[in-house]
């Protein structure tokens, strides 16, 4: 089969690693002090260890979190997780958004990487720097046996959840979508909606992800997540084409239309319309900014929303804002 | 995990709230659950159709962290953790969890740097070790001595 443009495919790439540190209780039993301490040596270990990182991180507390979480969750900078009030957390995010070091979530040490596209290798390769970094001034718990001690039994060894957001429009038209879920479930790899773990796949939007940590090595992760992605994005070019015809194209049209003519819309019928203008952005029906449109995922999300607004606005009121942002987005 | 209301018993219901696509999870126990007017169907056993495949079949002793105080029963009704050294006092069940979980029990990934020198020393020993052994076994006598020094090398390290 030829090769597929798998950036039209994939919208962003992730890893996680997960890492405690030997010398603390880990979250579940921790104190309060013992939280902050963590806190103070984790920021101090990425804030201090050069000036451009210095530089680039930006530190949020537990004040900031409540303030700017939502906003961050939507970004997938942040886990719902970390929106809960039961503990210290904190935050180190790069100014352009793709590490984020979150600390005191389910582990001591969440260290993320998010890159647009289609791009496993290099995320994971600033990951694993980021990792040895942290590990310069402090121990991780680790067993020789078991590899990275985690919260939960169902991270350890590598700690690392490699994930893919794919867009998925035409195997979802196929009615294919659950069929492709229980056969990579039986295959070790989850399947999730845009938010992450328990949240509803919006926009044809799905995050596929290794279960299994234990047993393999990252580099073996990675591969058997690729070989996987591949041949779903494989899949669903195939499908696309197939799909293609005048109802299509007129479904894309329609959805186009309402999307830049819209006075209210709410998230959902964004998502679903938004799903339809990038499919048609991808099988060059329409000629729209496809980085722009991507980017309106975040921009229209609720929380955002109200942080970019600087107002307090009620569901009508969002999603009259909503209708005027992407008016002005889609001229 | 404890109750996010009362903060003493241990949370066994997981409310997902979607509010306008914001998603927030509270985790409380049957009693607080039960406060909160709550039209759900409440069990008490929620958690365990998700964790009773997962954990060895029930604990004929309930092993007690000596660091966190965390006993193997908390740890099968909340699946987390206290500290790093609870992984060592549930070992015996550790084995079959991970099996269930990974279908597997050894780490083959990345260490790190301070656990990575006494761990590839001694993997590079073991593998001396059967060097040793095979030159025996083919009376290859001078091999073998080297092999041995090198074994005493690296432990005497």
């Amino acid at each position: 089969m030829s090769d597929i443009n798998f950036n039209s495919i994939v919208i962003s790439t992730r890893i996680r690693l997960a890492r405690n540190f030997k010398k603390y209780p880990f979250v579940l039993r921790m104190s309060a002090d013992n939280a902050k301490e963590i806190i103070k040596n984790v920021s101090d270990s990425i804030l201090n260890a050069n000036e451009s990182f210095k530089n680039d991180f930006e530190f949020y507390g537990v004040n900031e979190l409540k303030s700017k979480g939502g906003t961050l969750l939507e970004k997938h900078l942040i886990s719902p997780e970390m929106l809960k009030e039961d503990r210290e957390h904190a935050a180190l995010i790069s100014k352009n958004e793709d590490i984020s070091i979150m600390i005191n979530e389910e582990d001591h040490l969440r260290i993320q990487v998010i890159k647009s596209g289609y791009n496993l290798d290099e995320a994971y390769k600033t990951a694993n720097l980021i990792d040895d970094l942290i590990e310069e001034n402090s121990e991780y718990a680790f067993t020789e046996k078991y590899g990275y001690t985690t919260s939960c039994p169902t991270n350890m060894g590598t700690g690392m959840r490699a994930s893919v957001m794919l867009h998925l429009p035409a195997i979802c038209m196929a009615g294919k979508m659950n069929e492709l879920i229980a056969t990579v479930n039986r295959l070790g790899i989850a399947v999730r909606g845009i938010y992450g773990e328990g949240t509803e796949a919006k926009g044809h939007l799905f995050q596929f992800s290794n279960q299994i940590t234990l047993g393999m090595s990252e580099e073996e992760i990675l591969s058997k997540l690729r070989n996987i992605i591949e041949q779903i994005a494989r899949q669903e070019v195939d499908i696309r084409y197939k799909l293609k015809s005048d109802k299509l194209t007129d479904k894309i049209y329609r959805s186009y239309g309402i999307l830049k003519n819209s006075y209210l819309i709410s998230y959902n019928e964004f998502m679903d319309l938004w799903s339809n203008v990038l499919l048609g952005c991808d099988m060059d029906i329409l000629t729209v900014n496809r980085n722009e449109l991507i980017g309106l995922i975040s921009k229209c999300a609720p929380y955002n929303l109200l942080a970019d607004s600087k107002q307090n606005l009620d569901a009508g009121k969002r999603d009259k804002l909503r209708s005027e942002i992407l008016r002005q987005a889609l001229k | 995990m404890l109750c996010q209301k009362c903060g003493t018993n241990n949370a066994n219901i997981k409310i997902v709230k979607n509010i306008n696509g914001n998603v927030y999870e509270t985790y409380l126990c049957s009693e607080c659950a039960k406060e909160d007017d709550l039209t759900i169907n409440i069990n008490s056993n929620f958690f365990e159709p998700i964790f009773s495949n997962i954990f060895s079949p029930t604990a004929s002793n309930n092993p007690v962290c000596h660091t966190c105080n965390l006993s193997y029963r908390e740890f099968k009704n909340c699946g987390k953790f206290g500290c790093p050294e609870c992984v060592e006092v549930f070992a015996p069940y550790m084995d079959s969890l991970l099996k269930n979980i990974h279908g597997s029990i050894s780490h083959t990934g990345k260490l790190p740097k301070k656990a990575a020198e006494p761990i590839n020393r001694k993997r590079e020993i073991s593998e001396l070790k059967s060097k040793l052994q095979k030159a025996i076994e083919n009376q290859e006598f001078e091999q073998a001595a080297i092999f041995r020094d090198e074994i005493k090398k690296l432990e005497a390290e």
